[in-house]
């Protein structure tokens, strides 16, 4: 674990990176540049675990610790099970301990085929989950970067929208422009992966929450103002605008 | 629309496959290594064969074939379409 935390009831997260073979020597590269770096940037508590820290007595521990509100995480999966370093699951369909464990919580994973769980792990309490359910494609050619970055990016604008407080449903929205846009400028044999993971994202949950805001704190608000644009900017994602209006108006 | 000779298609078809066979996965299954030791050199092998052998053997090979067959002219439109209307 990096960063020593205090323990601070559901304002931390949980990433996980396991590395041991091509395809999580990625994921543990991406995950540091995109969530790491972005909870670094937004001053977010966050606990690593990576490598041989993915496994099952330290994920177990890290959340009774910590409590994360949001655990991300890349690892190899299939229909019922999440798996950290050395394939060593971390989550299990049917494991009512797991599912105590992440009760309340919000997760987004990077791994294949785990989506096809989702709906019992939402009636388990899990308030927020994303994923695929199908298999996660990427094109690996020269690490980290090249054509895997989009793919990465791609994945990653959901936990990045999260983060920046923004609700499941735009977060998910984005992520799906995210790779819109990748497989618009992409080279065809590549675009056809992207579509094929784009069209295995899938989201249980609050569509309307997000890890880092209770229900209290979302406001309606209406701009008043003859720039609301640029109001519009400062505030979006973080409010709901109900109405715009200017000043004569409003009086 | 000009129509591809055999020798064309078979071209595509197998740098659509090197192309596959170069992605990686976050699946718990390891099966290029498996199914098909040693046989990815142009000269071993048809795309007809290496595609009888992935849907009769993995998984992979169905989802391969799937992406192989998507009207890809067709979803860049629509992402295009998409992101124009999002901006």
């Amino acid at each position: 674990m990096r960063r020593r935390l205090k323990r601070q009831k559901n304002q931390s997260v949980l990433v996980v990176r396991p590395r041991f073979e091509t395809a999580t020597q990625y994921g543990w590269y991406y995950q540091n540049k995109y969530v790491i770096e972005k909870c670094k940037q937004l001053n977010i508590p966050y606990v690593d675990l990576e490598k041989t820290k993915a496994t099952k007595k330290y994920f177990n521990q890290a959340i009774a610790t910590y409590d994360p509100v949001l655990i991300t995480g890349t690892g190899h999966g299939n229909p019922i099970i999440f798996t950290g370093q050395n394939y060593s699951p971390l989550l299990t369909k049917y494991d009512t301990k797991d599912a105590r464990l992440i009760k309340g919580r919000w997760l987004s994973l990077l791994s294949c085929e785990f989506g096809q769980s989702f709906d019992w792990w939402i009636w388990q309490g899990v308030k927020g989950i994303y994923g695929y359910n199908r298999t996660f494609y990427f094109i690996a050619e020269t690490y980290p970067n090249d054509i895997a970055s989009m793919f990465f990016d791609a994945h990653h604008t959901f936990d990045l929208c999260l983060l920046d407080g923004l609700s499941a449903k735009e977060a998910f929205d984005k992520t799906v422009l995210t790779f819109n846009k990748y497989i618009a400028n992409a080279s065809e044999d590549v675009a056809r992966h992207l579509v094929w993971d784009r069209d295995s994202m899938v989201f249980m949950g609050d569509w309307r929450g997000n890890p880092f805001k209770s229900e209290k704190e979302r406001y309606k608000i209406i701009l008043v103002g003859t720039n609301t644009a640029r109001l519009w900017d400062r505030v979006k994602g973080r409010v709901e605008i109900i109405g715009e209006c200017t000043l004569e108006e409003l009086e | 629309m000009t129509l591809e000779s055999f020798a064309q298609k078979k071209e595509r078809a197998i740098k659509n496959l090197q192309r596959f066979l170069s992605t990686q996965t976050f699946g718990c299954k390891k099966v290029y290594k498996v199914v098909f030791p040693g046989k990815f050199s142009k000269t071993e092998f048809t795309y007809e064969e290496v595609l009888r052998e992935m849907e009769a053997e993995t998984p992979d090979g169905l989802n391969f074939i799937e992406i192989w067959a998507m009207d890809i002219e067709e979803e860049i439109k629509k992402a295009k379409k998409s992101i124009s209307s999002s901006s």
